[in-house]
């Protein structure tokens, strides 16, 4: 998952980042607002946590921009005003949830989570797909068989993404602009390694490969 | 006194009474004299016709040569004829009556005012002669008493027509002064507007007595809305830079290392309570009031703008909020004001509500009602009477109810507006009524 992280006080932008790699995020962080109406329109980001006050350009001017260029991606508002007259400004431009400040890290997580999910259709709190369980909190795969799994930092993001895009064919190309921050090395080799390790842990049967398209996460048995 | 018009008023009577009785006294002085001098003109006349007669018989004055009107009695014409040797002869006219007349020298003449018979106000020219060695006074009269009375009546009638002149001027000045104060009526509903938000000056087509006046008053007005956002975006500054390093020591005590400790575990609750604290207070200087000349609450815009957000946040409850309104509300309040409100009405009943939330703003006759209910568990009866007792607080430091029914009673308090809380009778949670007082 790739999260854009709008941020412009330093210190708190560089714990936010911290925690969200720990759960699973490549995060690229902007602390300006042209910076980050830029990122926000080239880069494939899952999602975007926005803070409103921002130098260079307001929060919620790059909210619109983006919006007018049909750019769905979700978004998280942060503020520090929260003022319901700022709420539906904020909801009126096109955000998708809102969260004052100060706020708890894992209500940001919550709301995180939650808005991916709804992005993706997933019901429910837990990510399950194909009698699969993702336990996001400790990065955990349940198997049908009642088997728990441990799974390294990026087989979690990989299988996630997987999980979250069930029956589509996904390029490496896209996994990688999804798994990875901006300005990672990117060999599609890589891929190539974890997807093998994800069907040694899971089952060869679970993950396709179409020549030319890329894999395919198998959402039923 | 304070009311222009009456100084007008006064000031024009004061300077036509004046004028008036100058007039007045001028004009009756000079009648008096035109008619005096016509007077003696027709006294000189009798007193040659007389003096002709004398001179025909010097020695007696013969009565059936002399004007008849001589020899009525009464008449108001009479002679008298002093001749230095002690003669005197009087017209038949006269009867008994004595006038007093001095004696004068040859070429003397004099004019003189003596009351005749019967109360007569006599005119007498008298006059020295000395004819052929023969001196005399020669004393004629007329009566002024009918000509005093005609001239009595014309001053009067003078008197009444300038009076009613006055009167006529008044009347005319009033009107024209109320015509001009109209103007000014106009800058007075110019402000009315303004109070509700329809204008953000006031027009400077107005007299050009009142236009410095204007001026200075928009330029306030500009000042003060200067003010209120300057002020806005400065508290919003603040909590910006604030809230920054607030969340990062609240996300520092989270963490669960600093749980471990008592003493970091005291810190991270008053690091909460000052999250909390200056949350309540910003949010209470944000406040603008009513009176200002702000962006107005529009409900029939602004409250499906602000369902919307709440169906957003509360999206996982699949909560039902329904809302009502007036067709004749027209905007009110200020724009944050009215939202803050509603916003922390709304969302302190969709946080307590089973699955239905129902919110009217209705205009009863220029006064807006707001009701805001719930089908959540309520309220009890003592929380109720906390919650309503003027001045109270309510226990801020607890979440739930605390801090959004507090700031929503402090902008109903600020625009003078009345907020109740009760069970509602339909929903069974709980209900809070909002009257803002007239605003039309």
């Amino acid at each position: 998952m790739r999260l854009l992280l709008v941020e412009d006080d330093k210190l708190l932008a560089e714990s936010l980042r911290k925690n969200l790699v720990q759960r699973g995020f490549a995060v690229d962080l902007a602390d300006n607002g042209i910076d980050a109406e830029f990122m926000g329109s080239e880069e494939p980001y899952d999602i975007v946590v926005l803070d409103l006050g921002l130098p260079g350009r307001p929060g919620l001017e790059v909210l619109k921009n983006w919006r007018k260029q049909e750019n769905p991606v979700p978004v998280i508002v942060l503020t520090a005003r929260d003022a319901w007259h700022e709420r539906v400004e904020g909801f009126k431009a096109g955000a998708d949830d809102y969260l004052g400040k100060p706020f708890h890290v894992e209500e940001l997580n919550a709301r995180i989570h939650a808005l991916i999910r709804r992005n993706h259709a997933v019901k429910g709190q837990t990510l399950q797909v194909g009698g699969l369980r993702l336990d996001e909190e400790q990065q955990q795969i349940h198997l049908p068989d009642g088997r728990i799994l441990d799974l390294t930092g990026t087989e979690f993001r990989l299988l996630r993404y997987f999980m979250l895009n069930p029956g589509k064919p996904l390029s490496k190309t896209r996994l990688t602009e999804h798994l990875y921050e901006q300005d990672f090395d990117r060999d599609s080799n890589l891929i190539e390694v974890y997807v093998s390790r994800l069907r040694d842990k899971l089952g060869k049967e679970r993950i396709l490969t179409r020549r030319g398209q890329g894999y395919i996460f198998v959402a039923k048995q | 006194m304070n009311s222009l018009e009456r100084r007008l008023q006064l000031g024009l009577v004061l300077s036509l009474l004046l004028l008036m009785g100058l007039f007045w006294m001028v004009g009756s002085q000079s009648l008096r004299q035109l008619t005096e001098n016509f007077i003696i003109s027709r006294l000189e006349h009798d007193a040659e016709s007389l003096l002709r007669v004398i001179s025909a018989h010097p020695e007696r004055l013969l009565q059936q040569e002399v004007d008849p009107i001589f020899n009525l009695p009464f008449s108001g014409h009479y002679y008298l004829v002093l001749f230095n040797d002690g003669r005197k002869f009087t017209s038949r006219s006269l009867w008994d009556h004595a006038l007093e007349i001095p004696r004068l020298a040859p070429g003397e003449s004099r004019r003189l005012h003596r009351t005749g018979p019967s109360g007569q106000q006599l005119l007498v020219l008298v006059e020295g002669y000395d004819l052929q060695g023969v001196k005399f006074t020669l004393a004629v009269t007329e009566d002024l008493t009918p000509i005093e009375a005609q001239r009595d009546r014309f001053t009067r009638n003078f008197a009444l027509l300038g009076l009613l002149g006055i009167a006529v001027l008044l009347v005319m000045q009033r009107l024209v002064v109320r015509r001009s104060f109209r103007r000014l009526e106009r800058v007075r509903e110019d402000i009315q507007r303004l109070e509700q938000g329809e204008i953000e000056r006031l027009s400077e087509d107005v007299p050009a007595e009142v236009l410095p006046l204007v001026q200075e008053f928009n330029h306030l007005l500009q000042l003060l809305g200067q003010r209120l956002e300057r002020s806005r975006n400065a508290l919003g500054n603040l909590a910006h830079s604030l809230k920054g390093p607030l969340n990062l020591l609240q996300q520092y005590f989270d963490g669960e290392h600093a749980a471990r400790i008592k003493e970091t575990q005291q810190a991270g609750d008053q690091v909460k309570r000052i999250s909390r604290l200056m949350e309540r207070e910003l949010k209470r200087a944000r406040m603008a009031g009513a009176g200002l000349p702000s962006r107005r609450f529009d409900p029939a815009t602004d409250l499906p703008d602000l369902v919307n957000v709440l169906n957003s946040i509360y999206h996982k409850r699949h909560l039902k909020i329904q809302y009502e309104l007036s067709d004749d509300i027209s905007p009110f309040g200020d724009h944050e004001d009215m939202l803050e409100l509603l916003g922390n009405l709304l969302d302190n009943a969709c946080k307590w509500a089973d699955s239905t939330v129902k919110c009217a703003v209705l205009n009863d006759d220029g006064q807006i009602i707001i009701t805001v209910e719930d089908d959540g568990p309520g309220l009890s009866d003592k929380e109720i009477g906390t919650l309503t007792r003027r001045g109270t607080r309510l226990d801020e430091t607890k979440e739930g109810h605390g801090l959004g029914l507090s700031i929503a009673k402090d902008i109903v308090n600020l625009y003078s507006g009345k907020i109740t809380f009760e069970r509602s009778a339909e929903l069974r949670g709980l209900k809070v009524t909002v009257l803002l007082r007239q605003l039309t």
